[in-house]
């Protein structure tokens, strides 16, 4: 990772802390927070798809344990997991069409999720029952993989080929 | 690069290996005190302050603006529904101050005019009280005493049933089975049975009620609408059946009389159209009228009642006047009014 994508990833994670912490209340719906900053790890690691990446997965994940109250390292330790699977995935079969990431974001967030909060239900810092955490976890992995389409969106867009003019075609010449 | 290829980095770990160290440090940093790693938040937190406060103050700021623009076009919108009512109600008098013109031209020019009414029927209007449930016990004790009597009973006496509307008017008053009754200029019923001076009025609500109508729209000409059935079903508002559908009708059009042409100047109001569906597949409307009389009228009614002219009934002079004797006689010359503007009055004189 050069310096520049390294100063990129610090800036994209602060600006997502910024966003966790202050606008995505207004995007809840009910108790279904959007999460910034896991969608961020997910989607730089599917981008980049090297192992590398994953870095940004255990920043991401360490930001977003402090700014939660509780105990460090649960959510790093998913977020890097679901990342690392998510990546495995993505390199095993490597579809072009844009849908294909989003839905491994959309199930790395789910699992991250999911499995963040059975562990701090576990560790008791969550006092609901496990099924309506597991309901929430679904939706807000969901929810938060709904935000990174149109990133995808855009890469899908711009790594479509554009159609290349021939000079052999018949239908480009004009006669003379 | 592939996770088990030995492809070391910079620090002569591998990714599969870096993983593993990421993911132990998690785990380390879960069994640490929170108390441990509290300056780290506040670090955290005083990093992220600055901005937000920026994000914040520019939230309050996009929130204001969004609530300005909602009240603006709460505003316009409200605007927009005031002008109509402005523009309705200016309509609305307009076609006022036209029929109020009219009718000052028409009473003027009647009374102007020296032409006698030569229609061969004249309406009348009787004033009549419906009378309430004391009026209806009275007299019904007054039919229970005189049936105790040897000849108590009345000639042409009613039978009462206490939800059926009365008049009181009769025999007396020359009222008849069929004339309409008028509660405040609308139509209200029509007289159901009369006695010597008593009658009862079958509403327009009232099932068994019938009378043919017109439906016009508003600003029309009321004798130029499609003509309709018009029944009381008992409950709810009365329909008007037989309209065809290849007549345009709408909700709030006007229903007039449609049988009193000739004997009524104008139409008398029954209602307007409240409902109004075409099934499919219908040669007719299904329209529902909503009276314009109200159900018990507290205010006294009126009986409309037909009679022969009386000018019309008289001899008429003009046919052995010396004048009318030079002109060509023809078979409506006694009738018609042109030739009778100044004559019977100048003849009576």
């Amino acid at each position: 990772m050069n310096i520049g994508r390294g100063l990129l990833l610090l800036g994209l994670i602060y600006t997502a802390a910024v966003v966790d912490t202050t606008l995505t209340d207004a995007a809840a719906i009910g108790p279904i927070v959007p999460a910034a900053l896991p969608l961020l790890a997910i989607v730089w690691v599917l981008l980049v798809a090297e192992p590398r990446a994953l870095l940004a997965a255990f920043l991401a994940g360490l930001v977003c344990d402090l700014l939660t109250p509780g105990r460090i390292g649960p959510g790093a330790f998913w977020l890097l997991l679901a990342a690392a699977a998510a990546l495995r995935v993505r390199r095993a079969w490597p579809a072009e069409h844009w849908s294909w990431p989003a839905i491994l974001t959309a199930l790395a967030l789910v699992v991250w999720a999911s499995l963040t909060g059975l562990s701090r239900w576990l560790l008791g810092e969550i006092g609901l029952p496990p099924g309506m955490i597991l309901q929430r976890a679904v939706l807000t992995g969901l929810y938060s993989a709904a935000f990174g389409l149109p990133c995808w969106l855009l890469v899908g867009w711009l790594h479509t080929p554009s159609p290349r003019r021939s000079d052999d075609d018949p239908q480009l010449l004009i006669p003379s | 690069m592939p996770w088990t290829e030995h492809n070391h980095g910079r620090f002569g770990v591998g990714p599969a290996h870096a993983l593993l160290l990421a993911l132990g440090t998690c785990a380390l940093l879960t069994l640490l005190p929170s108390a441990w790693l509290t300056p780290i938040r506040d670090l955290l937190q005083q990093a992220l302050r600055p901005t937000q406060h920026a994000v914040r103050g520019l939230r309050a700021v996009c929130r204001d603006g969004s609530a300005r623009l909602d009240g603006c076009l709460t505003d316009s919108a409200r605007w927009a529904a005031l002008r109509d009512r402005c523009r309705t109600l200016e309509e609305e008098n307009q076609r006022l101050k036209a029929a109020l013109e009219t009718a000052r031209l028409s009473r003027r020019s009647s009374k102007s005019d020296e032409l006698p009414d030569t229609r061969l029927l004249t309406p009348h209007l009787h004033p009549a009280h419906v009378l309430g449930q004391q009026a209806l016990a009275f007299l019904g004790r007054r039919q229970l005493l005189d049936a105790g009597s040897a000849a108590g009973i009345e000639p042409q006496a009613l039978v009462l049933q206490v939800p059926a509307h009365l008049l009181d008017v009769g025999h007396d008053r020359q009222v008849q089975p069929g004339h309409l009754v008028l509660a405040a200029g609308r139509v209200w019923g029509r007289i159901a049975q009369v006695g010597a001076c008593t009658s009862t009025v079958c509403t327009v609500w009232q099932p068994g009620y019938r009378d043919v109508v017109r439906v016009v729209s508003p600003g029309s000409d009321p004798q130029r609408g499609p003509r309709g059935l018009l029944e009381g079903i008992g409950e709810g508002q009365p329909r008007i059946r037989l309209v065809e559908v290849t007549h345009p009708v709408a909700v709030d059009d006007l229903v007039y009389t449609g049988a009193e042409q000739g004997i009524l100047p104008e139409p008398l109001l029954y209602g307007r159209v409240a409902r109004l569906e075409r099934p499919v597949g219908a040669a007719h409307w299904e329209i529902w009228m909503h009276p314009a009389a109200e159900p018990d009228p507290t205010q006294a009614v009126a009986v409309l009642r037909m009679e022969v002219n009386p000018l019309r009934s008289l001899p008429n002079p003009k046919a052995s006047s010396p004048d009318r004797r030079s002109q060509p006689a023809g078979p409506t010359a006694s009738l018609s009014p042109a030739t009778s503007r100044t004559g019977p009055k100048r003849d009576a004189r």
